[in-house]
């Protein structure tokens, strides 16, 4: 997994930047599975067929290969154990794929259409026991999309095989912190920068000698919100994906913190104390209308949309300690959700509302845990310190968070069985401040 | 986006500023005075950039900067909490006092608070528990009697921590606020 580490130098037209930092440098992610569940699904992914007299720019068998693999749910054959490479139902031996004890199998081949400058990948995966088609489709896409098709094929095959939305098309947003040497002097660096779910294809969003956090996504996945410190003061900012235009949309006096967009895009919640005090409110992101959701001394913030789009969660300490609350916002009537130690935070439910998945501390270390919203029960799902910043994928099966590795922060993420671990490290700076895009319309 | 920030720093002074700020440990820091003792309750650690050029020079320059301002370098501006903890410790209390003393002389002084928190946590909270610590500090100095319009607070939760380690020692310099004068 470590060798597609790969590092790209970012050409700059702006002289005066380049040459106050020399090293910007910028490392996409790798993935590495520290943990996988017990008994993975089996499946051979033959390379696809390819007609062209140059080579393929992406091997898309070996995209679909990562992401499964990445999954933690399945156990793609090394090409080197296979016996045939097959691309049409007409060459596959099902016998000797059963004997290689493949479960599934993924044939294809890929064409490109230099008219439209595009390239086709049909693909049809088998059920090995039974010899039977399982699902069959075909994408195309143009050359810097490419990598596209293969997160689609292993969101179809994920999908088919365990009932479950796949999510390899998606992309996580995060926050990163260098240090700049200039002349033996260092400052900070921070950017903003968005990669697909596996690591690849980063995107600088913003640079700034100023803290960056809170990153969240719109339910449409073009936009951007997230706090800024480059006025010297806490101010929220939402920033188109597709032209890196920028909206301030909220800098008052005090906090100005923690936006999270309602599912239908319309609302941003958010955290002010322009009042004295941190309080919820939501913006109407068109009218701008601003409406308080909490009144009370103690700190309230963080507040997460729950999925019926009614409710909000957010932490407050107005009962001694951290703990996650919720509010309907018709009634505002407020409720408890957390009782288990005491230090919960940063709570967000599942997409079908079962369960919490929060910033929980026991015995004085901070991890990742899930509380089972109808049983009550809490389950610790990471054992490494410092855990923060949870997102929960919109499948609602993984969560990616922030953790330490050494004396460097990096992400990492957890199945929400806690069945599935793995750690994305960077080749170097701090990175934090995960969240998980919805899903992407291609 | 790129562009206005050209315009911020596009300035030769403005770039001399930035660099001449940063201390090669890579903390933006302003060391005003060390308070005759070494311990680092008594450096300011400054958390804007374009003031204090003086900071990475300060050696050679100590002498007259306290003649000009022999009261301010008097003063401790950093102020320590525990942890999850707004309360003022009466380990500053006589600090404090001085600061609400000397801002008493002249009212035309103000002061910006700066409130911090340590890494534990999620970093939401500890913007909101940074600023906590700042208005704690301004009730203390409006009760003994300062100008509210001499008092700004701002917080930065935990993304200027004076201490880089992931220890107690390290959390504990990191819970602080910073009057900026």
């Amino acid at each position: 997994m470590g060798v597609m580490k790969r590092i790209r130098l970012v050409v700059l037209g702006a002289g005066l930047l380049l040459a106050m930092a020399p090293q910007l440098l910028w490392a996409e992610l790798t993935i590495e599975i520290t943990q996988g569940q017990d008994n993975p699904v089996s499946i051979a992914i033959v390379p696809f067929e390819w007609s062209g007299d140059k080579p393929m720019p992406e091997d898309l068998s070996e995209i679909v290969s990562d992401d499964l693999y990445r999954s933690g749910q399945f156990s793609p054959m090394p090409r080197g154990n296979m016996l045939s490479f097959p691309h049409y139902e007409n060459q596959v031996h099902f016998r000797d794929w059963s004997m290689l004890g493949a479960e599934y199998l993924l044939i294809g081949h890929i064409d490109f259409d230099a008219g439209a400058q595009r390239y086709h990948a049909a693909y049809t995966l088998y059920n090995v026991p039974s010899g039977q088609k399982v699902v069959a489709g075909n994408f195309s896409a143009t050359t810097p999309n490419l990598r596209d098709i293969g997160h689609a094929i292993s969101d179809k095959i994920y999908h088919k095989i365990t009932g479950i939305e796949g999510n390899f098309s998606t992309r996580i947003v995060y926050v990163t912190e260098h240090k700049i040497e200039v002349d033996g002097l260092s400052f900070k660096e921070y950017r903003l920068e968005v990669a697909d779910a596996d690591g690849h294809r980063v995107r600088n969003l913003l640079r700034s000698k100023e803290p960056i956090l809170s990153p969240d996504w719109s339910a449409d996945g073009e936009h951007i919100a997230y706090v800024s410190f480059e006025s010297d003061r806490p101010a929220i900012y939402t920033q188109r994906l597709s032209t890196g235009e920028r909206t301030l949309i909220s800098s008052f006096r005090g906090l100005n913190g923690a936006p999270d967009w309602s599912a239908d895009g319309k609302k941003i919640a958010l955290v002010l104390s322009k009042d004295g005090n941190p309080e919820i409110y939501t913006l109407d992101v068109a009218t701008k209308k601003l409406q308080r959701v909490t009144r009370h001394f103690a700190i309230d913030t963080e507040p997460r949309w729950l999925p019926d789009g009614k409710s909000l969660i957010f932490t407050s300490n107005r009962g001694g300690k951290p703990q996650i609350y919720k509010v309907t916002l018709m009634t505002g009537k407020i409720e408890r959700l957390t009782f288990e130690g005491d230090y919960n935070a940063r709570g967000q439910v599942t997409p079908n509302g079962h369960f919490l998945v929060m910033v929980h501390r026991t015995q004085g270390v901070f991890h990742i845990a899930v509380q089972d919203l109808r049983r009550g029960v809490v389950r610790t799902l990471t054992q490494t310190e410092l855990d923060e910043s949870p997102s929960i994928s919109p499948n609602g099966t993984m969560v990616v968070y922030a953790t330490q590795s050494g004396n460097r922060g990096i992400l990492a993420a957890v199945s929400v069985d806690g069945s599935v671990k793995m750690r994305l490290p960077s080749s170097r700076g701090n990175v934090r401040e995960p969240s998980w895009s919805p899903v992407m319309s291609r | 986006m790129q562009s206005k920030k050209l315009v911020r720093i596009s300035t030769v002074s403005a770039l001399v500023v930035l660099l001449a700020a940063c201390s090669s440990d890579g903390g933006v820091k302003d060391e005003v005075d060390t308070m005759g003792d070494s311990t680092p309750a008594a450096t300011t650690t400054g958390y804007d950039a374009s003031s204090k050029v003086e900071g990475s020079t300060v050696a050679a320059s100590t002498e007259e900067s306290k003649q000009a301002a022999t009261m301010v370098s008097d003063l401790t501006t950093v102020y320590y909490f525990d942890f999850d903890s707004s309360a003022i410790r009466s380990d500053s209390t006589v600090s404090l006092d001085q600061l609400a003393t000397y801002l008493k002389q002249d009212r035309a002084v103000s002061v910006v608070l700066g409130g911090h928190a340590d890494e534990r946590g999620t970093r939401e909270y500890n913007m909101a528990l940074g600023e906590r610590r700042a208005k704690s500090v301004e009730n203390y100095l409006l009760l003994e009697g300062v100008y509210r319009a001499q008092i700004e607070t701002v917080s930065y939760g935990e993304e200027k921590p004076a201490v880089e380690g992931h220890d107690e020692a390290s959390w504990q310099q990191n819970r602080r606020v910073e009057a900026k004068l």
